[in-house]
């Protein structure tokens, strides 16, 4: 009797924890952005790899989300890999065609039982359909990774990628 | 400008979305560990499993599938930590067991997982008819037993076979009421050897009941009823020269209780299988059963001898033809086409049969063409020829005898075939394929049965060249079935994604995903179906 009782409270509390954002994954604090508007990024790392602590954590920058700036971190060494962007993006008049690519945030350590934060920012074109935007994103750990880059946008995926809502810009731009 | 009321209420949202966000991060529970380890296969059944996790977890559901398919409640009513404890029923079955455990974590996040193991051997699903080991005594003791049993059978139930045409010299009878008799002790005991043999146990098992529940449940339960109501009417009739008539009785279901069970009787078509046995037995009782008499009454020169012998060799011929006829049909059947399973022991056993016959015949039609005669007409010399072939054509007849109680052990060439035919059908993969629009991948899981199945996946992009990722994570699961989610990753060999010896527990439909990560931030996930058969 107790144990069904406990079974249903724990099932309602499974309820309502699904419908509040997934916390056990990496995500982005700010889960929605304007087109064509700039934006900051906050990864949010909850966990190590299994009870291992994460040393590296890299993000991928998409197409389309240009102008972008890593904020550096106490304690990480902080690097990014550029290259050419597909298409040329307008920045306040100049036209960019370069820019990063990659952030990699490495010789850290975040240990399993700790959280933390990590921080990038950057504009989003106004190119871009609205929709879900994924920043593919990998905790490294001494003997294994996190990788969090399903982008299937599967309900039950095991270790999607951060991703944001872009929606378009109501005051237009 | 002026915002509506509806632009509004993202933002709105937004903040309350980020109120939640702001609650503690928490962790999905990850298993880290278990005891027994994923599939392990271990000698004795384990008092309990242990599953440990990176956080403290409370046991949701956890069922143990066992190796028959039938499932398990075994959810512990109390167990929460970071270590489940999970008691196990005492002594589990041997086979692959599984179980599919369904926890949830402090995010109230449920996860779950399966984990294998076998206990003895790994097993598919409901147990492959697993042949029993066996025990060697018991072996050596069925056969004896059966040696005696057919030499107590022909001779004894043969001899009040042919005390229905001809008178029995004293000895004979009571040597082959004897032999009844003892037949009668040694009928039961054969069936508690078979039931102990059928379950591959020592013969000291027979002094519990299962050997002979199990002897009994099987058809040669049938037959060692049908022989000891046979050896028992042939007792009688010797005993009671008055009650002689009974020897019909017994010879009929005599003949009868050797159809009723065995390799022969169990082939098809059974209406002439069975019909060609009971013939073959019919003729044998007659003619072994008429060696003996006939060679007590050569010793002397009677009346009766010469009547004996009379009728001996004008009934021969009938038993014999009968004897050639439902062999010949038998031994077609049961060898099936010329080819290599011909050299096998029960092709031996036959070769070795057939080889004992051909002389027995050999002497047997010199008995009566050249011996019978001459005796018929007076001579001495002949009775003494003839008593010394009867005498090395019962040898032959126990030698042939004992030849066929071997028969047990062999499976006939048709059942060999048979067999292979359904190993072939057993180690038959199972494939799938999927296609996106980026990947083409085939999924082949040999053999595609439960138990340890080796899957090879080959992947190739839309235009059919390789694709080279960086690993290929498979993940199975069997909802229908009731069977969690447990991943393997595969290992690139020789133009293939291997994953090799991978328990798949039961039959039936079962997920597979692949998440195939194409590069470091790349990842598809492709989903398909593969039937396991059981």
């Amino acid at each position: 009797m107790i144990r069904t009782f406990a079974r249903a409270a724990l099932a309602a509390t499974t309820l309502a924890a699904l419908a509040a954002p997934a916390f056990a994954h990496a995500t982005l604090e700010v889960q929605e952005a304007e087109l064509g508007a700039g934006y900051k990024g906050v990864l949010r790392v909850p966990h190590g790899c299994g009870t291992e602590a994460t040393h590296t954590v890299r993000v991928q920058i998409p197409e389309g989300f240009y102008n972008v700036k890593p904020m550096p971190k106490a304690g990480w060494t902080l690097e990014t890999v550029t290259g050419p962007y597909a298409n040329s993006y307008d920045n306040h008049g100049t036209p960019m065609t370069e820019g990063v690519q990659e952030i990699v945030w490495s010789g850290g350590n975040l240990p399993n039982e700790w959280y933390d934060e990590f921080v990038f920012r950057g504009t989003f074109a106004p190119t871009l359909e609205p929709g879900t935007f994924y920043f593919p994103a990998i905790q490294e750990c001494a003997n294994g990774e996190e990788a969090w880059v399903d982008v299937t946008g599967a309900e039950d995926a095991e270790m999607p990628a951060p991703s944001v809502e872009l929606v378009r810009g109501a005051a237009g731009h | 400008m002026l915002r509506s009321p509806v632009s509004l209420l993202a933002p709105a949202l937004a903040l309350l979305l980020s109120l939640f966000a702001a609650l503690p991060a928490l962790a999905h529970a990850q298993l880290l560990a278990s005891n027994p380890a994923a599939n392990a296969l271990l000698a004795e059944s384990p008092a309990q499993l242990e599953l440990t996790y990176n956080e403290p977890v409370t046991a949701l559901a956890m069922t143990l599938i066992g190796p028959d398919g039938v499932s398990a409640d075994i959810t512990p009513s109390t167990t929460a930590g970071a270590t489940l404890a999970i008691p196990l029923p005492p002594s589990l079955a041997d086979g692959t067991h599984v179980l599919s455990w369904r926890v949830i974590s402090t995010d109230a996040h449920p996860v779950a997982g399966s984990l294998i193991f076998s206990v003895g051997h790994v097993t598919g699903a409901a147990e492959v008819a697993a042949a029993p080991t066996g025990s060697r005594a018991t072996a050596i003791l069925l056969w004896v037993s059966k040696a005696l049993l057919f030499s107590a059978l022909f001779v004894g139930v043969g001899g009040a076979v042919f005390a229905l045409f001809a008178p029995l010299p004293h000895p004979a009878r009571r040597l082959a009421a004897l032999l009844a008799l003892i037949g009668l002790v040694i009928a039961p005991l054969s069936l508690g050897l078979h039931g102990a043999d059928a379950l591959g146990a020592d013969p000291d098992a027979m002094l519990g009941t299962a050997p002979w529940s199990t002897g009994f449940a099987t058809s040669y339960g049938a037959t060692v009823l049908a022989l000891a109501a046979s050896l028992a009417l042939g007792a009688v009739a010797l005993v009671h020269p008055r009650m002689a008539w009974l020897g019909w009785p017994a010879w009929l279901v005599g003949a009868l209780a050797l159809a009723m069970s065995g390799h022969a009787g169990s082939a098809a078509p059974q209406w002439l299988t069975r019909t060609a046995v009971t013939f073959h037995i019919a003729g044998i009782l007659f003619w072994i059963g008429a060696l003996l008499p006939i060679w007590f009454w050569l010793r002397d020169r009677r009346p009766e001898a010469d009547n004996a012998l009379r009728q001996f060799s004008r009934i021969i011929p009938l038993a014999v033809a009968a004897i050639l006829v439902s062999g010949v049909t038998l031994a077609v059947i049961q060898m099936g086409p010329p080819g290599p399973a011909w050299l096998t022991p029960y092709g031996y056993l036959l070769a070795g049969k057939l080889g004992c016959l051909l002389v027995l015949f050999l002497l047997a039609l010199w008995n009566r063409y050249r011996l019978t005669g001459s005796i018929l007409l007076g001579e001495l010399e002949p009775r003494l020829h003839l008593r010394r072939t009867i005498l090395v054509e019962l040898v032959l007849v126990l030698a042939i005898l004992g030849l066929v109680s071997a028969w047990r052990f062999t499976p006939p060439p048709r059942g060999i075939a048979e067999a292979d035919a359904a190993q072939a059908a057993r180690s038959e993969p199972a494939y799938a394929h999927v296609m996106t629009d980026t990947l083409m991948v085939d999924v082949t899981a040999a053999p595609g049965r439960p138990g340890p199945v080796d899957f090879e996946i080959w992947l190739v992009d839309a235009v059919g060249d390789p694709v080279a990722p960086l690993a290929v994570e498979v993940t199975f699961a069997a909802p229908t079935l009731g069977i969690e989610p447990f991943s393997a990753s595969a290992t690139f060999a020789d133009g293939f994604w291997l994953i090799q010896g991978q328990t798949i527990p039961l039959a039936g439909t079962w997920d597979v995903t692949l998440d195939i990560r194409l590069s470091r931030y790349a990842q598809n996930t492709l989903a398909t179906q593969i039937e396991i058969l059981p």
